[in-house]
């Protein structure tokens, strides 16, 4: 037990173990980030070949962003409309045993009609979708794309009882030596572990780095990919339910039932979607946002040098 | 040189049709980039080549290196495109031979070179120098040419022949430069196989042109045409290929047109 009361740690000069608990603040933080968000090497730039709209839709914003795609594809497939700025049942006969388990969750959700924000925030629905959502969660997890809450609650738990443990010891020991300058000691440890609690919420740390980069991998992928909403389609368009999964409602072309749909969700989002299609990756996330190529590389992407087309090019 | 690796049929990477080409990766083989595109470190273009790479085996193809310039290999360049090669880690590359430089100066062309045995030895310094940087198997691909250089000493086949025979480089042969050259220069497609060392190519390329005053150009615009088919169907019974592309760059039709040919060579190649 003597080695509890005698040790460096517990000796330590007072300025001096504040520098070094610093240090261990800093290096614990940034180990809790590491083991959360990855260490950036791997690059989820490999591309299933046929993505998941409803999976990517996860990744992106939870079972808000899933709940607008499954909203879409039911309306393509004639269950849904959108009438007096409400989303309402198709008034027709539907066979709702040829909807995926997800669909049937909204689908019954929609006993009465409801507003955009319900398909947003509505507890029922939310937790029905939760449910329905676990399959794509388990595969977004397994491939390194999201964190569980498990790991996060784990992680930041562990990182905070470093901190807070090995600043309770400090104090204890100090103060039964007589020594009461201990405001700066008590600043640290609470302002290291409400870092600790910043970096490893769940809310914060949902997404890995792995899975933000294939985030954007797919908006540089389909950024030129065009979908099919401006006429009522026979069939649900996969491209455009993928765009919406990637790209959300922004910008997003569409015309008659599906502008009121599109309207009713961008709305409110105007001031976000302007702010957020000013930023980053120069391509705004309409669904016919052309190539985002701006370079003034010598070679185009045509044969021999950009002379495609001029004849006789040889290539 | 001796390739092993089978590719099967792939597609001229164009950013045009990035993400049809992504929506549809497990019918398309493998991609043949533009090397040039990625020789910088713009970000966007890194990124680009980044996500290609993790995601289909990459064939790089030149267009600058200039291997019939009498002054020599841009070694600057050399240096930037051995670089990128050591990157990719590829089976193959592939280059023009023709030069696109003279005197210093980009002259923006693939300009054929005379047929004698003077641009033989030129050519073969140039590609012994590129060896000498680059451990990756280079291929060489025919032209087309609008006017034949005069003073040549031998046919273009024997011409091809003799530089890969000395520089133990394999053919990228493109069957449609082949057909307007033929239709064009009204020589013998069989006579040019002939004297071709046909056990040195690899790499088949194919797409249409369109014809101008009877006179057929090489635009890469049209889907492929019978003869071209007809001609894929006669170089892969005769001999082993290791990849096909499809080498589109203008008037890109619905992704599904390109898909319909990658079939249709797919088909050809299974059947050979
Ligand atoms: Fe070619």
């Amino acid at each position: 037990m003597d080695i509890l009361v005698n040790n460096p740690i517990s000796h330590m000069y007072g300025p001096y173990f504040l520098v070094f608990y610093g240090i261990v603040i800093v290096v614990t933080g940034i180990g809790c980030k590491v083991i959360l968000q990855g260490n950036g090497l791997d690059s989820g730039a490999e591309m299933p070949e046929k993505p998941d709209p409803y999976e990517i839709a996860y990744l992106r914003d939870g079972e808000k962003a899933v709940g607008k795609v499954v909203c879409l594809e039911l309306m393509q497939k004639g269950f849904v409309r959108v009438k007096d700025k409400r989303i309402e049942r198709s008034p027709q006969l539907y066979n709702v045993s040829s909807l995926k388990p997800i669909e049937k969750t909204f689908f019954n959700w929609l006993e009465h009609s409801r507003v955009a924000s319900d398909v947003k925030y509505n507890f029922e629905l939310k937790k029905g979708l939760s449910e329905r959502c676990e399959i794509y969660k388990q595969s977004l997890i397994s491939s390194g794309y999201l964190n569980s809450e498990q790991k996060s609650y784990l992680v930041g738990g562990v990182s905070a009882f470093i901190i807070l443990g090995l600043g309770s010891y400090k104090l204890i020991s100090a103060i039964s030596r007589g020594h009461y300058n201990v405001m700066f000691l008590i600043v640290m440890a609470i302002a290291g572990t409400i870092w600790i609690g910043y970096i490893s919420c769940p809310l914060y740390s949902r997404i890995t780095t792995k899975g933000k980069q294939y985030l954007n991998n797919l908006k540089e992928t389909f950024s030129g990919l065009t979908g099919n909403l401006e006429v009522a389609p026979t069939e649900p368009d996969y491209n455009s339910s993928l765009l919406v999964s990637i790209f959300d409602l922004d910008n997003f072309k569409a015309s008659g039932d599906y502008q009121d749909f599109v309207d009713l969700f961008v709305f409110k989002s105007t001031y976000a979607s302007s702010y957020s299609s000013n930023s980053s990756s120069g391509c705004s996330t309409s669904i016919s946002c052309g190539s985002s190529c701006s370079s003034g590389s010598s070679c185009g992407s045509s044969c021999g040098g950009g002379c495609g087309g001029c004849g006789g090019c040889g290539g | 040189m001796n390739i092993e690796q089978q590719l099967g049929i792939g597609i001229g990477y164009r950013e045009q049709f990035k993400s049809e080409l992504f929506l549809n990766k497990e019918t398309v083989d493998f991609l043949e980039i533009i090397g040039d595109r990625y020789l910088d470190s713009n970000q966007y273009f890194q990124e680009e080549l980044e996500l290609l790479t993790a995601n289909f085996p990459l064939i790089p193809h030149f267009i600058n290196l200039s291997l019939g310039s009498a002054e020599g290999i841009d070694t600057d360049y050399l240096k930037k495109l051995a670089k990128l090669i050591n990157k990719i880690n590829p089976p193959w590359w592939s280059e023009h031979l023709c030069f696109s430089k003279a005197g210093g100066i980009d002259i923006g062309h693939l300009s054929p070179l005379p047929h004698t045995k003077e641009a033989i030895d030129i050519i073969c310094r140039n590609i012994k120098q590129v060896q000498s940087y680059i451990d990756t198997p280079l291929i060489l691909e025919n032209i087309t040419y609008m006017v034949e250089i005069p003073g040549g000493e031998m046919t273009e086949a024997q011409f091809i022949g003799e530089i890969a025979e000395k520089t133990n480089c394999g053919l990228l042969l493109d069957i449609t430069n082949l057909y307007i050259n033929s239709t064009n220069h009204g020589y013998d497609i069989d006579q040019f196989l002939s004297q071709l060392p046909l056990e040195r190519v690899v790499q088949l390329h194919f797409v249409g042109g369109y014809s101008h005053d009877g006179i057929l150009i090489d635009s890469h615009s049209e889907a492929t045409p019978l003869e071209v088919w007809q001609l894929m169907e006669k170089v892969v019974s005769i001999t082993n290929i290791n990849g096909v592309i499809l080498e589109r760059d203008e008037n890109i039709p619905p992704f599904t047109e390109l898909l319909k040919e990658l079939d249709r060579a797919r088909s050809i190649l299974v059947s050979s």
